[in-house]
């Protein structure tokens, strides 16, 4: 430790040998008492019985990224694609045919070269694909993609459980900010997959909290007293990508990773981005195709502040969320105000129910009339 | 591991570092109680991620950076409450101390309340060096930041001290 001298008022001199005695010293009358120790082995040991459960029925992704490799990391990617959409979803017949090509481009991707690296802003940007996995170089080929991949909102049925978008193989429950020279770097990676010009302003990227992992059911829903006790851990950014029209068409999702996957191919998605110790995660696949509206109400904080101010008279907005409900395609704008909570449906696959979309309720209603939504077959 | 395997595993960290894990979240937070359900917090993720531990860095960096984690998770819930600083924690001065003893108590503590009085980022550096024992690299992988960062923060902590105790930077 480096040897530190400053002084204070009363002689006290602050050396790092007396910071630390004093300090650490103070600090160690602060102990676990047998009750917070006897309480939190217990809850240990049920998070690791019913962990242990998951792990048998479950899958992890790092973990088997890690083991297969990239070629068989390509296939499992695209199932993850396929079986990370809303819960209950299936696929109609008539998206069979576009689901067996997905099939094969993941088998193009079986022959994939090394992964490539560029440097961006001292940042490392690892783009793990080949030229063969990329279908179609034209300026709506992300979105063809994403259509052609069955990702469109007719593929989906209603799920009987509320979820997110699952990012639990990140590692990381903490979502910081989403740096600009972050989002300019996996914005080209994205653009230079697929051929594309999309454009992002970097001030309107989203922060997006998510459910519970395991889903919320008509019954949480109905117990729930508020949106925040269902919130899970996770969080993850929503980049909103403009065409060459200026209309915004797609939301990428990108969350931060704990891991740095100094390996990008043992990462669980295709665009690994680090710089200055930090990682994110993207993946070419996943951006979700929007309509410029849609996409521009999403984005306009204000205008779901005016909302709850002009229809409940609100005098101090004192929090904001935006809440996934349903894999990124649907969400709750969730704002506290003068110490309630209200919510505004922005639904823009599942059915609203009772619920008018864009239009601000009392939290407890919303949960109500969603609760209602899924117990309806 | 075997589920029983790991539940030793557990107890055992619970045990080594369940002090150290409280006492940071408690500088992070300042409050006892916020720093309790970050410490339980803390084992529960513990207990999620332990098979993702490739022992890259030590078990208490790796211990330390999930619990800093948590308590920034604490911080940035937009809706958690405000919590000052608690008075309850500083050291108790009994009748049987000394003139000697008692001005030394009050040297530490006012270090210690100085300390607890930093902004958060520098409050959590002095910790991480001075009781954690971090080096710069350890404690640039915890807090994901540069170490020419922590350096930087860590001399303008000194620096805040020195000035919150009325003193003036001598090195």
């Amino acid at each position: 430790m480096a040897e530190n001298q400053k002084k204070g008022r009363n002689g006290m001199l602050l050396d790092d040998d007396f910071i630390k005695k004093a300090y650490t010293a103070e600090l160690k009358q602060f102990k676990a008492s047998d009750e917070l120790i006897e309480t939190t082995l217990e809850k240990c040991r049920a998070e690791l019985e019913g962990g242990g459960k998951k792990r048998r029925s479950g899958f992890s992704w790092s973990r088997f990224a890690l083991t297969v490799g990239a070629p068989v990391a390509a296939c499992l990617l695209v199932l993850f694609i396929l079986f990370s959409q809303p819960m209950g979803s299936k696929y109609d017949a008539n998206y069979a045919p576009q689901a067996s090509g997905a099939s094969e481009m993941a088998n193009a991707s079986g022959n994939a070269e090394a992964p490539q690296a560029l440097d961006k802003d001292s940042g490392s940007l690892n783009l793990i694909f080949s030229e063969s996995l990329v279908p179609e170089r034209t300026p709506d080929a992300g979105a063809q993609a994403v259509q052609q991949f069955g990702l469109t909102s007719k593929s989906y049925r209603s799920p009987n459980v509320l979820n997110s978008l699952d990012y639990t193989y990140a590692l990381t429950p903490v979502s910081g900010d989403l740096p600009p020279e972050t989002v300019e770097a996996i914005l080209d990676a994205y653009n230079q997959a697929w051929g594309t010009r999309y454009t992002c302003d970097v001030n309107k990227v989203l922060d997006v909290s998510t459910l519970k992992v395991g889903g919320i059911t008509a019954e949480d829903l109905s117990k729930a007293t508020g949106f925040e006790e269902l919130l899970g851990e996770q969080a993850y950014h929503m980049v909103p990508l403009q065409d060459e029209n200026h209309a915004n068409s797609l939301l990428l999702p990108v969350v931060e990773s704990a891991e740095s996957y100094d390996d990008p191919t043992a990462a669980p998605l295709e665009i690994v981005y680090s710089n200055a110790g930090r990682t994110w995660l993207a993946s070419m696949y996943s951006a979700i195709p929007s309509n410029d509206d849609q996409i521009a109400f999403l984005l306009d904080r204000e205008e779901h502040k005016r909302l709850v101010r002009e229809t409940y008279k609100v005098k101090q907005i004192t929090g904001y969320k935006i809440i996934d409900i349903n894999h990124g395609y649907d969400f709750i704008i969730l704002i506290e105000a003068d110490g309630k909570e209200y919510a505004i449906p922005h639904l823009t696959v599942g059915s609203p129910g009772t619920l008018e979309n864009h239009k601000v309720y009392q939290a407890l209603d919303v949960l109500k009339a969603l609760a209602e939504r899924l117990k309806t077959p | 591991m075997a589920p029983s395997e790991k539940m030793n595993e557990i107890t055992r960290l619970v045990e080594q570092y369940g002090d150290d894990v409280l006492r940071t979240a408690y500088v992070m937070l300042k409050s006892k109680e916020l720093a309790e359900d970050a410490y339980q917090e803390t084992f529960l993720r513990i207990c999620r991620y332990y098979d993702s531990y490739r022992k890259e860095c030590s078990e208490k960096t790796w211990i330390t950076g999930i619990a800093v984690n948590v308590c920034r998770d604490f911080l940035r819930s937009a809706w958690r409450k405000r919590v000052t600083v608690t008075d309850d924690f500083s050291a108790h001065i009994s009748e049987s101390d000394t003139q000697e003893m008692v001005e030394k108590k009050d040297e530490k503590e006012q270090l210690f309340r100085s300390i607890m009085k930093l902004p958060d980022k520098y409050r959590e550096m002095i910790h991480l060096y001075y009781y954690q024992e971090l080096d710069i690299k350890e404690i640039s992988r915890i807090l994901k930041i540069p170490g020419g960062t922590v350096k930087s923060r860590l001399f303008k902590a000194r620096n805040l001290l020195a000035g919150m105790l009325g003193g003036e930077a001598n090195g």
